[in-house]
């Protein structure tokens, strides 16, 4: 086991809504190691997204809310911090790119003015020299023309340029870890493998870990080493990628596991999981997934199950691994 | 942008044709005959028949037409029927202060309304929030001129503070600075009619176009890199939001120059606007009609300024 980078420790967060409180994450724990990709998965609203917002502090303001847990990078408690403090944090120490190449690129000013402004923030880097290291990352992430692209603005780029700009103005200042949302879930399947690639090796090269969020188990098994799964706002499963793939344990993984299109035979239907995720407002009381689990128990609608390591180095939250269900 | 430019100028050409058509039109729809006037009681309606005859009031309305517009292309803008001046020197001496009454208003607007948007939006339902909408939506609802006599019975009648009306106090012989600061006296309850409306409107579409672009994605991408708030809001929102407050001021620049004419005539202020009044009044036909150009011809040059800055804001307009 390499050394931590950062872990979450029992984070809650909620948003307050016009229905209400909700709690998006519930009591989530996750460790990234350095240098090393943990692939966050799960179905839209399960509160990946939420957790990594939590982590940069970037929740939107007067709705969501930490309310406990700790973020602790490199021992540091970042949900103590200041706003000024996590100023410098943002883009320096962890930087972020986000599912919507399109729209994550402000219309109005330059690629070069962009990516520059980290480097103005950060490393305090102007004129020449700015704009020396911005052609240099727009080439280390694969842009032609880069000396001319700096000078021009998102809409004249396709969305694949558009995520490689996200990428170099995210990797400007070296940060230590790298926030991926969804980042290839708006790319067509050529540009997404390009874009992948992209990322896997520069996450090499600058030993930088990498928490990567995805739905596409697939994206997952070519990028990750580790794995947390995520339902309703919990971990339900988390392993090292080889051990979850070869022995994957929680219903929930399985069945998005059997969903993916290329299990499918010619012939036979594809798999899917019924039913849908359960709104926050009105989760059931025992187990988020046990409406829509084949394995159903009674105690799965009674009482929520623990993470518990059944394995070295993989936990799974199901009854059906934990003994005590039959004291209960 | 050179391209953009020039497109927009060639565009204006068939939009004056167009207007020249629609005002020449509409005078010479009103009945009645612009001459009356100067025809004396006795004077022999033989006389008076070959007076019209040579000046041209029978001829057919598109032969008229073409002398008119022919005149004005030559810049020969013709004489006046009431005061028999040439129309160009009527026009040249209060176009200037028409210019100086709006630019000053648009100007103050501007300036008062685009921080106070901002201020609203970014404190969204404070005090302060509540209090500018209050009083935006008093601005927006007030008719002028019902909002010009208020300011002249407190500002001017009860308070002693501003002249009534006019633009300079009268056989002062003011010089320089002093005659400067008088200018300044006599503008302020005009600029300030002009420009409240004009504030109220722009400060609400300042505050909805931030509030509007603070949500989006590449906000929290600047945020994500570590942004300070203050530049958050004032750099990466506020030159987004600006777009559709440039379009607002763009459109309303047209209603500032005819919402001029009834402000100078309820302050005297010696403008186009009153020279337009005092035309319609006497049927000054010929005055009506140049004015009525001169101030399209302003408002199209306002929009193609407007157009520029439109592309100057916004990179996505520009590189079409």
């Amino acid at each position: 086991m390499s050394e931590i980078l950062l872990e979450v420790k029992d984070l809650t967060t909620s948003f307050q809504t016009s229905e209400g409180k909700l709690t998006a994450v519930q009591n989530v724990d996750i460790t990234i190691r350095k240098g090393k990709v943990l692939g966050v998965v799960g179905e839209s609203g399960c509160g990946k997204s939420v957790t990594s917002l939590s982590i940069m502090r970037l929740l939107p303001k007067n709705q969501g809310f930490i309310d406990s847990g700790k973020v602790l990078f490199e021992g540091e408690d970042l949900v103590a911090l200041d706003e000024l403090e996590m100023q410098k944090v943002r883009g320096n120490d962890i930087a972020m790119i986000f599912q919507e190449p399109m729209t994550a690129l402000n219309p109005v000013f330059t690629i070069g003015n962009q990516i520059g402004e980290s480097l103005t923030i950060h490393k305090g880097l102007k004129g020449e020299e700015n704009r020396k290291v911005c052609v240099e990352l727009l080439k280390k992430v694969k842009i032609p023309r880069a000396e001319q692209v700096i000078d021009e603005y998102p809409h004249q780029l396709s969305g694949g340029m558009r995520q490689r700009v996200m990428i170099a103005m995210a990797l400007s200042c070296e940060p230590k870890l790298l926030i991926a949302d969804e980042p290839t879930t708006a790319l067509d399947v050529t540009i997404q493998a390009q874009v992948l690639d992209l990322m896997r090796n520069l996450s090499k090269e600058s030993n930088m870990s990498v928490m990567f969020i995805t739905h596409d188990l697939g994206v997952i098994a070519e990028m990750a080493d580790d794995v947390s799964v995520m339902y309703a706002g919990r971990i339900v499963e988390e392993a090292d990628a080889v051990t979850l793939f070869d022995e994957m344990q929680h219903p929930y993984t399985r069945g998005l596991f059997s969903s993916r299109v290329m299990n499918v035979k010619k012939g036979e239907t594809l798999q899917c999981i019924p039913g849908m995720v359960p709104p926050l407002n009105n989760l059931p009381r025992g187990c988020a997934f046990a409406p829509r689990c084949k394995q159903c128990m009674p105690i799965c609608e009674e009482k929520m199950p623990e993470l518990l390591e059944v394995a070295p180095n993989h936990k799974v939250r199901c009854w059906l691994y934990d003994e005590r269900r039959e004291n209960q | 942008m050179k391209n953009y430019v020039i497109r927009r100028i060639l565009l204006m050409i068939p939009v004056m044709i167009g207007i020249s058509i629609i005002v020449f039109s509409l005078i010479h729809l009103m009945p009645g005959n612009p001459y009356a006037y100067l025809i004396e009681s006795d004077a022999r309606a033989e006389d008076v028949e070959s007076m019209l005859q040579a000046i041209g009031y029978y001829d057919p309305l598109p032969v008229q037409y073409v002398k008119w517009v022919g005149g004005l292309m030559q810049g020969n803008l013709g004489y006046s029927i009431k005061f028999k001046e040439p129309i160009a020197d009527m026009i040249g001496r209060r176009i200037g202060n028409t210019l100086m009454l709006s630019g000053v208003a648009l100007i103050l607007s501007i300036l008062v309304a685009i921080p106070l948007g901002v201020i609203s939006a970014t404190r969204q339902y404070s005090i302060f929030d509540y209090v500018a909408t209050i009083i935006a939506f008093i601005g927006l609802s007030i008719p002028a001129f019902f909002f010009a006599l208020l300011l002249v019975k407190f500002f001017a009648i009860d308070l002693k503070l501003f002249p009534i009306s006019g633009m300079e106090t009268l056989a002062s012989g003011f010089t320089g600075m002093k005659k400067f600061v008088d200018l300044v006296y006599h503008l302020a309850l005009p600029v300030i009619v002009l420009s409240f409306i004009q504030m109220a409107s722009f400060m609400r579409y300042t505050r909805t176009a931030l509030l509007e672009v603070i949500q989006q994605d590449y906000i929290r991408t600047a945020r994500a890199k570590g942004v300070s708030e203050r530049v958050v809001v004032y750099k990466h929102a506020l030159r987004n939001a600006l777009i559709p407050v440039v379009t607002i001021i763009s459109l309303s620049l047209g209603q500032l120059i005819s919402g001029a004419v009834l402000t100078e005539t309820i302050f005297v202020w010696p403008g186009m606007g009153t020279l337009i009044f005092q035309a319609v009044m006497n049927r000054d036909y010929p005055v009506i009609m140049d004015a009525t150009m001169v101030l399209a011809f302003m408002i199209l040059m306002a929009n193609l300024f407007a157009d520029i800055m439109y592309a100057l804001v916004d990179p996505r307009i520009r590189y079409k």
